[in-house]
């Protein structure tokens, strides 16, 4: 790239307000490449990116991102869409997997993306009335997070310790931010700033009882998956799941972790009903066929469907641990209906009392089965966090199967 | 902290469903952790302990203290509890169920760690310490790590495995039962260690006659198929764990252990050894580590240890010691097929696997047993691309009736196998004799080596000199024709043809070295070997059983 390239967002072709933008989010006057002024290349924070000014060029400047290997960032003008279909939404990325950003004023614009950016306007987005300073801000910050961090760690860290530079957003004792009782509410984005490096997590997704997004934790990129207590007790309704599920494939694309916290009462009954289900099924799978490798913490509640969904129980988590807050009631299962399975008999004839499964839903008994790895301290939960991602770093070293035959 | 009584839980009176009464806020709650920890890191309890330090035996925990690196042990599922249930009497606790496990480092690298508790029911383990040696065999397994199982028994407990649920593992976790197989999968990935601290049976023997590396602690250990009740009960013969798989036993009758060594402490001690030669994984080079020992050292004292006359025997142990870096060198199995030496060092800094002929014993000659510990040793070496540096002086296959009856003939064709599938560079120094089809085999050029070397004494040929002047002029000899005067002049003829500078000159081999330039030569022939190493990671290599 020569420096002298001419200020190409300025080019007749692309509309001014694109141009407007481009140019508080581009290093500079570097936009190259665009001999019909759709498709271009550009620096944002030092990455190359592919750019599209054009909603019709999206779908050829995807191929053209992936085969520079480049993220693909889309700058669409007022007024544009709705072509015949959303353009991200619809196909398979071509491969290699490359990040997605769009930005624009309609949501038809940007639906799909990776990170999806409304500019003065309201919608679903991942943000909404965004100026383009701000939405600026957003766009470098996550490629940013999609880099290797600067100062990734390397060597083996069994205490957990933090990377020189990288210190929590916030310095809080997790004891104080959380109360000890079940139901009690609490603010997940304190705790999540507490947890993670500074500045926190830019989240992504729809607004629900999940909260997620992109973090750094020790240095390196996460992704984040927390139920929020304090919104419906943290059952998940169809847009936390669909949250769950693209923020899954987004860790499985960009072989990046997933940390997930969870503090759920199950599903909220709506997410229960048949409309709801393919919603639950389609998660599940897609958590499920992830080969994206997960610490999960449980903070509190862990029940029903839920659990699964978040990582906490079943196989889907590499590792999993909990907090040692009291169990609150699970709703009542159900009766059985099917013939229960002849049961052993105990030569030894043991005579133990059968445990209340109120009880039995306590971390402590899970920890004394074996179903759980171990009951942290809340004010560990850093630590332990960048120790297990660091344990669990070498996971493409092998294509293992899923490990959907782990105890 | 909030301690205020809006926090607290209202059900005062409730457990918390593993038997104790639920902490009604985070000091309680917290306090609560931490005397779990504390009691689990009890193990069997004082009494218990003393019994075992009085058998000369350690805890899990202490030697696990002796493994890692300081203060980087991270113990996983530390709260796990199981019942000892025998009847007649009240159940109690097994703290970690008897297993005390998770990770920590060796010389700053990560491995798994798996150590049974001898202070509980003898080691065996429950089913919430299966689970957990599932668990971290199968983390081990997936990201790469080595695996040490520190083992005491490892047996599961006898009775839970009593009736047809034995048909099949099903659910491991629930029926206590670990499919002996299930080390197998990660064989080739990363490097698993068994050091055998107590008395390894069944499942326990199977995982130590598969793993990279073993140990035995020797008076205090024992490994066998079965255990004594079982023999008895089985065959009617009376025998003590020691009888059935002794140090002793397994040092010089069937070579299944690497290192037979005096105490626990020497064990661990091999095992941290070990580690340091190995890759994490085979998807890694074994690390270099660059000591004092310049790589152009040169080794005069080697012109002494060797003499010319090929009858005379001398420890080829001296030899390699010699030559490695800083004289260190592990050796594997030492007292089974001693005309044999197989183990671990570094030149220059980069591992090595080296197989030598020891003349000192059998002349070095190549027989079954010899083969059987060479090739599973430099499959181990090929698994994990470890260079192999091959020492020859030997006369050739052991031939005769005994050793047809032997099976001679199957570990010969496995030593061809092995060499010709090798991918791992092999560097050869012909020291003195090198005859017959083990030429080849054990790192000759016809097999792929990277690196040919002869010493001046090197003498190579089909078969030694006066072995072909017999068999050339047997005829003769048979008739009474052949005059003294021929048979020496044939003799001289074979043995100046045999001198290892004519393979030079038709470049049959790389080089003739100079004695002392051998640990140069080697480091040179390492580093330019390196390409190749590089090419094969992420190739998945077994081996055999031990």
């Amino acid at each position: 790239m020569s420096p002298s390239s001419p200020p190409r967002p300025s080019s007749p072709s692309i509309p001014p307000g694109v141009a407007a933008f481009l140019q508080h989010v581009l290093d500079g006057p570097t936009l190259r490449d665009i001999p019909d002024g759709t498709v271009g290349l550009g620096w944002v924070g030092g990455v190359p990116v592919t750019v599209a000014t054009d909603l019709t060029a999206a779908v050829p400047a995807l191929a053209t991102a992936a085969r520079r290997a480049t993220p693909l960032l889309i700058v669409t003008a007022p007024g544009e869409g709705p072509t015949a279909a959303p353009p991200l939404a619809v196909g398979h990325r071509p491969a290699p997997w490359v990040p997605v950003v769009a930005v624009g004023r309609s949501p038809w614009a940007v639906v799909g993306a990776d990170l999806s950016i409304l500019l003065d306007a309201d919608g679903p987005a991942d943000h909404t009335d965004q100026d383009p300073a701000m939405a600026a801000g957003l766009v470098r910050r996550f490629l940013g997070l999609l880099r290797p961090a600067a100062a990734s760690p390397t060597a083996a860290s069994p205490a957990g310790a933090s990377p020189a530079g990288a210190a929590p957003a916030r310095s809080a004792s997790l004891t104080e931010l959380v109360p000890f009782v079940p139901d009690a509410p609490y603010d997940i984005a304190a705790v999540l700033d507490a947890i993670v490096d500074a500045p926190g997590m830019l989240p992504l997704g729809e607004r629900g009882a999940v909260l997620g997004g992109l973090a750094r934790l020790g240095g390196r990129t996460v992704v984040v998956v927390a139920s929020d207590a304090a919104h419906a007790g943290g059952r998940l309704d169809p847009s936390a799941l669909r949250t769950v599920a693209r923020l899954t494939e987004l860790a499985a694309s960009a072989d990046l972790p997933i940390v997930s916290l969870v503090d759920s009462a199950g599903l909220l009954p709506a997410a229960a009903a048949l409309d709801d289900v393919t919603t639950l099924l389609g998660t599940l799978g897609s958590v499920w066929a992830s080969p994206a490798t997960q610490v999960t913490v449980v903070l509190g509640r862990a029940h029903g469907a839920a659990a699964t969904v978040l990582g906490a129980v079943g196989a889907r988590a590499d590792i999993v641990v909990a907090w040692p807050r009291p169990p609150s009631p699970a709703p009542t299962p159900p009766a059985p209906t099917r013939r229960a399975r002849p049961r052993r008999p105990d030569p030894a004839g043991s005579t133990a009392d059968p445990v209340d499964p109120v009880e039995r839903a306590s971390a402590w008994a899970a920890a004394r089965d074996g179903a759980l790895l171990d009951i942290i301290a809340p004010d560990e939960t850093r630590a332990r966090l960048i120790e297990a991602l660091d344990v669990l770093r070498g996971a493409v070293a092998f294509a293992a199967p899923r490990r959907s035959d782990r105890g | 902290m909030p301690t205020s009584a809006g926090d607290a839980t209202d059900a005062s009176d409730a457990t918390d469903g593993a038997g104790e009464p639920a902490p009604h806020d985070w000091p309680s709650a917290l306090a609560r952790l931490q005397a779990l920890r504390h009691a689990g890191r009890q193990m069997g309890g004082p009494e218990a302990i003393e019994r075992l330090h009085a058998r000369g035996k350690l805890t899990p925990r202490e030697r696990i203290d002796l493994l890692l690196d300081h203060g980087t042990f991270r113990e996983l599922g530390e709260l796990v509890t199981g019942t000892i249930d025998v009847p007649g009497r009240p159940p109690r606790d097994a703290p970690a169920d008897g297993v005390v496990a998770g990770w920590g480092l060796v010389d700053g690298r990560r491995i798994i760690v798996i150590a049974d508790d001898g202070t509980i029911t003898a080691g065996a383990r429950g089913p919430g310490g299966n689970r957990k040696a599932r668990y971290l065999r199968d983390l081990a397994a997936d990201h790469g790590y080595p695996l040490v199982s520190l083992l005491e028994s490892s047996a599961n407990r006898f009775g839970s495995m009593m009736g047809a649920q034995f048909a099949g593992p099903g659910d491991e976790a629930t029926d206590g039962i670990a499919p002996p197989a299930a080390e197998w999968p990660q064989a080739g990935r990363s490097p698993r260690v068994s050091a055998v601290l107590g008395t390894a049976l069944g499942a326990a023997s199977f995982q130590t006659m598969d793993a990279e590396f073993s140990t035995l602690a020797d008076g205090t250990a024992a490994m066998a198929l079965a255990g004594p009740p079982v023999v008895l009960g089985g065959i009617g013969v009376t025998a003590t764990t020691q009888d059935l798989g002794s140090g002793e036993l397994h040092a010089t009758i069937t070579g299944f252990i690497d290192c037979i060594t005096p105490t626990e402490h020497d064990s661990i001690a091999a095992v941290r050894r070990f580690l340091g030669y190995f890759p994490s994984s085979s998807r890694e080079l074994p690390p270099r580590r660059l000591g004092a020992d310049p790589a152009d050292r040169p080794a005069p004292e080697l012109c002494d240890l060797v003499p010319l006359d090929h009858r005379k025997p001398y420890d080829m142990g001296q030899v390699i010691r010699a030559i490695v870096d800083d004289g260190e060198f592990l050796e594997l199995r030492a007292r089974y097929a001693r005309n044999i030496i197989i183990g671990y060092a570094r030149i220059d800094g980069w591992t090595v696997g080296i197989v030598a002929n020891q003349p000192r014993h059998l002349g070095g000659i190549v027989d079954a047993k010899a083969v059987t510990k060479a090739v599973r040793f430099a499959q181990i070496c090929n698994a994990y691309n470890i260079p192999l540096v091959f020492l020859q002086d030997q006369p050739g296959f052991v031939v005769g009736p005994q050793s047809e009856r032997e099976g001679a003939l199957r570990q010969v064709v496995r030593l061809q196998n092995t060499a010709y599938s090798a991918t791992t560079p092999m560097i050869t120094v012909l020291v003195r004799k090198a005859y017959g089809y083990s030429t080849w085999l054990l790192g000759g050029r016809a097999v792929g080596a990277t690196h040919v070397m002869a010493w001046p004494s090197a003498s190579i040929s089909l078969a030694a000199p006066e072995i072909g002047v017999a068999t050339l002029l047997r005829s003769e000899l048979e008739r009474g024709e052949l005059s003294e005067e021929r048979q020496q002049e044939l003799y001289r003829s074979y043995r100046s043809l045999s001198q290892g500078r004519w393979a030079a000159y038709d470049f049959r081999i790389d080089d003739v070295i100079e004695p002392q330039h051998t640990r140069r030569a080697l480091a040179g022939a390492l580093a330019m070997a390196d390409h190749r190493r590089v090419r094969a990671l992420g190739l998945r290599r077994r081996f055999d059983t031990a």
